[in-house]
């Protein structure tokens, strides 16, 4: 047997699972191998005297149970998982339609919102409307404009040049 | 070691199974993950987790092997995590000056309450104090030690071998260090 073959064997030796040959040779080996013979006996040492070191060092670590959180909060959290999913997912559809249809295209004097234009627009008489807004009138779109002193509502077309054209008219005798 | 199951987890509060695992598991597991970070607080900090990370997986553990062994191998995936962690946080750290990283005086003021063997053991680098750790103090078999480190038989051999190498001769050094101030003294009266 070998130095090298010996110092891997050392081990098994330890844990008894060598064979009664291997036993036998590991033994003599060690016998007649100095350096072999101490590195048996560093691991012995070690084996002694290390546990007691770690007890005497660890001996004031302990473990508090009460830190670790009720099961029903992770219950909770579990159940909470699948909707944080489909949360995250509806927003990022949110996000993407937005992007994508969304109402705020840029123009060249910055976005354009229909909606909230229509809104403003509904108190105005036909006659104010062209000019504030026309710079800002770059595509196809429906302005509603209600006059609710008169009782009536009037709906204007708008074209790309900027032109309004009245396609409908209500409440006027 | 008794070889409990851990199912039965009534709708409040604990389940029964963790609170008596966390009883009897518990402070072996802090003292185990002490001498894998050698910092108290974080030890507990790791031992939580692992609690934490046992409830979710309970469902999991097929009882292959002892509670304890189960609970180690999470507590040792937890401290692996934290030490990548702690390495991009270093790097971070290196990056914005000395003055914010954890200063040496601090950890030799920690170490100094500690005996030379232990003081050389944790001069050793986290790989070789695991393996001197499920070897030596918890007296595990090169079999068993490869399971909970899902390596080689031959490979655990060799490395026990380079970490009792390297603790002989850390120990060596720290009682060389121990027997220095005396012989000093000594000599000056």
């Amino acid at each position: 047997m070998n130095c090298k073959k010996c110092r891997m064997l050392i081990f098994e030796y330890r844990d008894r699972t060598l064979s009664p040959r291997q036993k036998e040779e590991l033994d003599a080996h060690l016998a007649a191998c100095p350096r072999c013979r101490a590195e048996f006996e560093s691991e012995e040492n070690l084996t002694a005297e290390l546990p007691a070191s770690y007890k005497a060092a660890a001996d004031s670590l302990a473990f508090n149970p009460s830190f670790v959180r009720p099961s029903s909060e992770f219950s909770r959290t579990q159940k909470l998982r699948p909707l944080h999913w489909l949360a995250a997912g509806a927003g990022a559809a949110i996000i993407l339609a937005v992007l994508l249809l969304g109402p705020f295209k840029p123009g060249k004097h910055g976005a354009f919102p229909s909606a909230a234009m229509e809104a403003q627009l509904s108190n105005l008489r036909s006659d104010d409307l062209a000019d504030p807004f026309q710079d800002w009138i770059e595509k196809r779109m429906i302005i509603t404009v209600e006059d609710k002193s008169a009782g009536t509502t009037e709906k204007y077309l708008t074209d790309r040049e900027g032109t309004v054209r009245r396609i409908e008219e209500r409440g006027r005798n | 070691m008794r070889d409990k199951g851990l199912g039965g987890a009534p709708a409040e509060g604990l389940p029964l199974a963790f609170a008596e695992l966390a009883a009897e598991h518990g402070d072996r597991l802090v003292k185990a993950a002490w001498f894998l970070c050698r910092d108290r607080e974080e030890a507990e900090d790791l031992v939580q987790e692992t609690f934490f990370e046992a409830i979710h997986a309970a469902a999991r553990f097929e009882g292959r092997s002892a509670p304890y062994t189960w609970l180690y191998g999470i507590m040792r995936r937890r401290f692996l995590l934290h030490c990548r962690k702690k390495r991009r946080f270093s790097r971070w750290l290196g990056l914005a000056g000395p003055s914010l990283r954890t200063s040496e005086k601090d950890e030799s003021e920690q170490d100094d309450r500690l005996d030379p063997m232990m003081r050389a053991v944790f001069t050793l680098p986290s790989k070789h104090r695991e393996i001197i750790l499920l070897r030596y103090i918890e007296g595990r078999k090169i079999a068993e030690i490869a399971g909970i480190l899902c390596i080689s038989e031959g490979t655990v051999k060799s490395r026990l071998h380079h970490a009792l190498r390297r603790a002989k001769t850390a120990i060596g050094l720290e009682e060389e260090a121990a027997i220095a101030p005396a012989a000093e003294k000594a000599h000056e009266l």
